[in-house]
């Protein structure tokens, strides 16, 4: 098993930590419900009007509506799968984290600490891609 | 009556942040801190692009999209607006994620209680900030589907 540096004297949580925990866990299972809300509803209205929508996109990059309307599909669905992950980890953390604090269980915990840390890491590579996307549209401009 | 074996992970009285747990919120933490750099290196590119538009717009002038709707000076000051806001957004919450970061890395190295709470207070700002922001994104929504249905 993997061995990390321990500490003779372990923290305590003590009840303001916890109780910031839990409000943590509060408001981040509100954004990942809303974020599984809102991906539901264009999941949605892109199978209502999906083929539309493709259409009017294709017309306004005049590309035709031949083979990349495909491409648009499949970017649309892998940026959905990274938002999806990326809303389910922190759901996950914040059900963990909520069941390590009722059960006093500390492997609970450290598993929803592990999901919010997976979380982060999800919400960098996402800022990472905004901040190529602002530069392309810095170069063009 | 059936016993219940112990669990070897629980505490009866208080929860305690052992060796593993403080490696995690540790490497958490320190991907939140990257997080919000990260975020104010978009914050302040954003504020850039909104100020370039604008310029790039109001070279246009008052020139209009079939002598009719907004002036192109006009159409870029929205913009810069917009980006703007969103480049305040992206500082705002980069603040609160390298804050609760530092806080917690240093509790963990200092064995500080009180740091500790901070930092945790800390990622609550954090996400209560988005959590709020994605109520305001929501009320918007429904106003405009309310103002397309109500045409």
């Amino acid at each position: 098993m993997e061995q990390h540096p321990s500490s003779i004297f372990e923290m305590q949580m003590d009840n303001t930590a916890q109780g910031h925990l839990l409000s943590i866990s509060k408001w981040g299972k509100f954004i990942s419900i809303t974020g599984f809300v809102i991906g539901a509803l264009f999941l949605l209205l892109f199978a209502v009007q999906g083929q539309q929508i493709v259409e009017q996109v294709s017309a306004l990059l005049t590309l035709g509506n031949g083979g990349l309307a495909g491409a648009l599909i499949a970017i649309v669905i892998v940026v959905l799968v990274l938002v999806g992950a990326w809303v389910f980890f922190l759901f996950r953390a914040c059900n963990l984290i909520k069941r390590g604090l009722q059960s006093k269980n500390t492997a609970d915990l450290s598993e929803g600490f592990k999901s919010m840390r997976i979380y982060f890491v999800f919400s960098m590579i996402m800022s990472l891609l905004t901040i190529l996307g602002t530069l392309s549209n810095l170069l063009i401009n | 009556m059936e016993q219940v074996p112990p669990n070897p992970n629980t505490s009866l009285f208080q929860l305690n942040l052992d060796a593993n747990n403080s490696y995690t919120l540790r490497s958490a933490a320190s991907w939140a801190k990257v997080l919000g750099i990260v975020g104010i290196i978009i914050g302040i590119l954003c504020v850039i692009l909104g100020l370039l538009v604008q310029s790039a717009l109001s070279r246009i002038g008052d020139t209009r999209y079939n002598d009719i709707g907004p002036s192109a000076s006009m159409i870029g000051n929205y913009g810069m607006i917009a980006y703007i806001v969103f480049g305040l957004v992206f500082l705002i919450s980069s603040i609160f994620a390298i804050n609760a970061g530092n806080k917690i890395s240093r509790a963990l190295r200092t064995n500080d209680q009180h740091t500790l709470n901070a930092g945790f207070a800390g990622v609550r700002n954090y996400f209560a900030f988005w959590a709020i922001l994605m109520i305001i994104f929501l009320i918007l929504i429904l106003i405009s589907i309310a103002g397309s249905l109500g045409r």
